[in-house]
This record gives C-alpha cells, sequence and structure tokens, in this order.
C-alpha cells in the first residue's frame, strides 16, 4: 500500500507518497517534485468513455498515473487534504474535489439528476472513486464527517466535499413553496437522505477564507 | 573567514557580514548599510570573460567586492537566505539565487544545452560558484536539501535554487510521448540525476506567500476595473 502523509509548511499543505512498487493517480498538474525510479504516464480516468465524461465533467481530462519506487510530492496548496480509506465502498465528490488516489481505486464520472445538477452548485457530473485503497480529497477547510443512519441532512451552499453513493442527494426548495423558498433568503438547498456519510468543510482554512474575502472586495 | 549571520525581523530577513580585514562579494543593489572602514569596489563576477558571460547570463553586470573590517548589512527580503559553506565542490545556482560570497569563493557563468534552457526555465546560462568559503543564496522560502546517491529528482516548476556541478541536470517530457506530457498538463520537467545535493524551496516563507496572492487579486481587479473603464470610453467615443 502506497502510504499518504499530509505534510504542514508554512501555512501550506501538501501531499507526500511513498511508493514502493506501486502506481498511484493524481489531479493533472497536482506534480510537485518526485525522488526516485517513478515514470508517469498519461491516460484517461479508466472506465468505457472515461475520456468523455472527464470533457463532460468539466474536470481535467487525463488524469496522469504515477509507476514505481520513491517519494512523490504533489503540489502545495492554502486548502487542505483529507484522506479515505475506501473498503470496496463508492464515493461522490465534489466538482475539484479529487485530489490522488492509489492505483487500486477505480475513478469514474457520475451524472447527477438534471435539476440538481443545475441548481445544487455541484455540477452536472462528478467524479466518483470505488474500490479499496486510499483517496486523497482537496477541502477548504477541516473536514467533519457526518454519519447518517437512516436520516436526513441539508446543506445551504457547496462546502460538502464528498458523500457515499449510497445517499439519496437531491436539491429542494428551502420551504414548501417557491415564493417561501425566495422570501426565506435560502433559495434551494443541498439533501442527503439514507444511510452513508458527508463529508463537511463549513469551516473554511484562515488563509482560504481571507483570500475568498479579498476576492470578493 | 567573515562572519555571515541571517537577521529575522517583523517577518522579514536581511544578512549581516562581519569583515575582519576581508572581501565579500554582493549581488549589486544589495547593499543596505555598513560602519566601520568598508570600501566598496565594483568589479566583474572574476574569471575570464567574467564580464561578457554575466551579461549573457541576464543577471547584474557587476557584483561589488567589499573590503575593509566592520559590519556590512544586505537589503532585507521577504523571502530568506540560506548559507552553504563550500569545501571546495562547485554549486550551480538558480537565476535570481546567488545573493552574495566570501572572497575566496570564485563565482562564474555555465551555459545549460540549449533545450534544457528553453524549457526547463533556469535559463541558459547560470551563475556558479566554486572553492572554499561561504556563499549565500537567496531563496523564496526555507531550503529543503535533497541528498541523491545514484538516485533521480524531478521538479515540475523553477523551486530548485541550486545544485551541486557533479550531477547531471536536463529537462524531459513528463511523460514518454510529447502528447502525453500535453494532456497530463505537466509538460516539461526538470531532472537531476546522479550522485550529489540539490536545494530546493518548495514553499515561500508565509508573509511573502500572503502578499503574493494578495498582488495577484489586486492586480487582477486592476485589470478588469482598466478594461471597463476602456469599455465605457469606447461606447461613448461611439456615441
Amino acid at each position: 500500500m502506497a502510504k499518504f502523509e499530509i505534510i504542514e509548511e508554512e501555512g501550506l499543505r501538501l501531499i507526500k507518497v511513498l511508493m514502493n512498487n506501486e502506481t498511484v493517480r493524481a489531479e493533472a498538474g497536482a506534480l510537485f517534485y518526485f525522488l526516485g525510479d517513478i515514470r508517469m504516464e498519461s491516460q484517461g480516468t479508466g472506465g468505457v468513455g472515461g475520456f468523455f465524461k472527464s470533457l463532460a465533467t468539466g474536470e481535467t481530462v487525463v488524469r496522469p498515473s504515477y509507476t514505481g519506487t520513491g517519494e512523490l510530492y504533489l503540489e502545495p496548496s492554502f486548502e487542505g487534504y483529507h484522506i479515505l480509506n475506501l473498503q470496496g465502498e463508492e464515493w461522490v465528490m465534489d466538482t475539484g474535489g479529487y485530489w490522488a488516489s492509489e492505483g487500486s481505486v477505480q475513478v469514474d464520472a457520475k451524472r447527477n439528476k438534471l435539476l440538481t445538477g443545475l441548481f445544487g452548485g455541484e455540477g452536472l457530473f462528478q467524479t466518483t472513486a470505488k474500490g479499496q485503497g486510499q483517496v486523497v480529497i482537496k477541502t477548504p477547510g477541516p473536514i467533519e464527517e457526518v454519519h447518517l443512519r437512516n436520516d436526513r441532512l441539508v446543506v445551504d451552499g457547496t462546502f460538502a466535499v464528498a458523500r457515499s453513493a449510497t445517499l439519496n442527494y437531491t436539491v429542494t426548495k428551502a420551504t414548501k413553496s417557491l415564493l417561501g423558498s425566495l422570501t426565506s433568503g435560502e433559495g434551494f438547498v443541498n439533501t442527503y437522505e439514507g444511510t452513508g456519510t458527508v463529508l463537511l468543510a463549513p469551516n473554511a482554512y484562515w488563509e482560504v477564507m481571507m483570500l475568498r474575502q479579498l476576492w470578493a472586495v | 573567514m567573515a562572519e555571515i549571520e541571517i537577521i529575522d525581523r517583523e517577518g522579514m530577513r536581511l544578512v549581516k557580514m562581519t569583515l575582519q580585514n576581508e572581501t565579500v562579494r554582493a549581488e549589486s543593489g544589495a547593499m543596505y548599510y555598513m560602519r566601520g572602514n568598508i570600501q566598496m569596489e565594483s568589479a566583474g563576477t572574476g574569471g575570464v570573460g567574467g564580464f561578457m558571460k554575466s551579461l549573457v547570463t541576464g543577471e547584474n553586470i557587476f557584483r561589488p567586492i567589499y573590503k575593509g573590517t566592520g559590519e556590512l548589512y544586505l537589503e532585507p527580503s521577504f523571502g530568506g537566505f540560506h548559507i552553504l559553506e563550500l569545501q571546495g565542490e562547485e554549486w550551480i545556482m538558480d537565476v535570481g539565487s546567488y545573493f552574495a560570497s566570501e572572497g575566496t569563493v570564485e563565482i562564474t557563468a555555465k551555459r545549460n544545452k540549449l533545450i534544457s534552457g528553453l524549457f526547463g526555465g533556469e535559463g541558459l546560462f547560470q551563475t556558479v560558484a566554486q572553492g572554499r568559503g561561504k556563499l549565500v543564496l537567496s531563496t523564496p522560502g526555507p531550503i529543503r536539501e535533497i541528498h541523491l546517491k545514484n538516485n533521480r529528482l524531478a521538479v515540475d516548476g523553477n523551486f530548485a535554487v541550486a545544485r551541486t556541478g557533479n550531477l547531471d541536470y536536463k529537462v524531459e517530457k513528463a511523460a514518454k510521448t510529447l502528447l502525453g506530457s500535453m494532456l497530463s498538463a505537466e509538460g516539461f520537467i526538470n531532472v537531476y540525476e546522479g550522485t550529489g545535493k540539490v536545494l530546493i524551496a518548495r514553499t515561500a516563507h508565509g508573509k511573502a506567500l500572503m502578499k503574493g496572492q494578495i498582488k495577484d487579486i489586486i492586480s487582477s481587479k486592476v485589470a478588469a476595473a482598466k478594461a471597463e473603464a476602456e469599455r465605457e470610453a469606447a461606447s461613448k467615443a461611439q456615441q
């Protein structure tokens, strides 16, 4: 198993991967540097039509894979990372949420329902990860895991970073009537129903927050 | 031997050199203040054709020499400095990394292979330091020494600050095929092979980083405002 580590330096975070004759996939452009006998190959994200799906998700077209033995470092960022250890289950990630994964994890794309895609802020297609192994998710802030057991989670905004595929995800009006939704100041909300886990980043890291505030000026 | 110290103050760093009837060299424009009996002399960077070489490196033409006894302070920076103690080995510096050195260290220029120079981001010529004594590098952030022992380091970007002269440096396509390199968004990478050391600054100092980000935001907002004003002026002119 490749060993993933989150390193914090000067307020930035970066991912280090220790590889022992293994394969790791990473987001395109994420390569920072590597040490040792590691070869890069660029290929689609797997699955039939992976290339076209990538086009449709609006995410990067090709996610390169790195094979060999050594240390691989990915680009640092003010944002943070969360490592998931998949035991066969499937996760659906927010746009831009995928960062890296072990070769044993299958990375694909999933189509949301039309209404959900248009109003939910998650886009029409989302990246999915399935299989056994680790997945690194990029997140604007510290992750809070919300475990649902036949329960319902409502989120106003786009700070849900990933969810188990077993959950039913819909976009609904905040109140029953359209007028009520508009006047309550909430409009549409993201709803997760059923049994599974949602990863939320309710608070961004302060550097991310400050830069967002500056952009908004 | 000149005493060299890095002073960290208010998130900025500056280099203090204490001279005892000694000679040091510094990047041109780096002098901040000095006290005591120190004379400044302008000189080329030494070596045959040093002047011409400096011209082609695109680096500063004259690196002045400071001689005498006293204290010499160099310009502070949001970035940082790294002191190397040369024991006769050769170091090759990235463009802009040379900051100061003891008089016993010889400073010259080295030509990279054409393709490395054009695509590697390190430029066609690089500054070389050789000899015995201290060498001060200017670096955007904390330095990490990577020791290679018959190994290979690949770097995507130009955050390698310096390398020992015995390493083989070249620029390679990231993936095997050119198309693969382009599709993967990685393009070309800098490769260091063999036995030696590479100094990398994988992150800038926190305050320098924040300053850079804020500068980017401000300049993009200023550019947007300018474009908007031009559009308005153009539509008014049409009316």
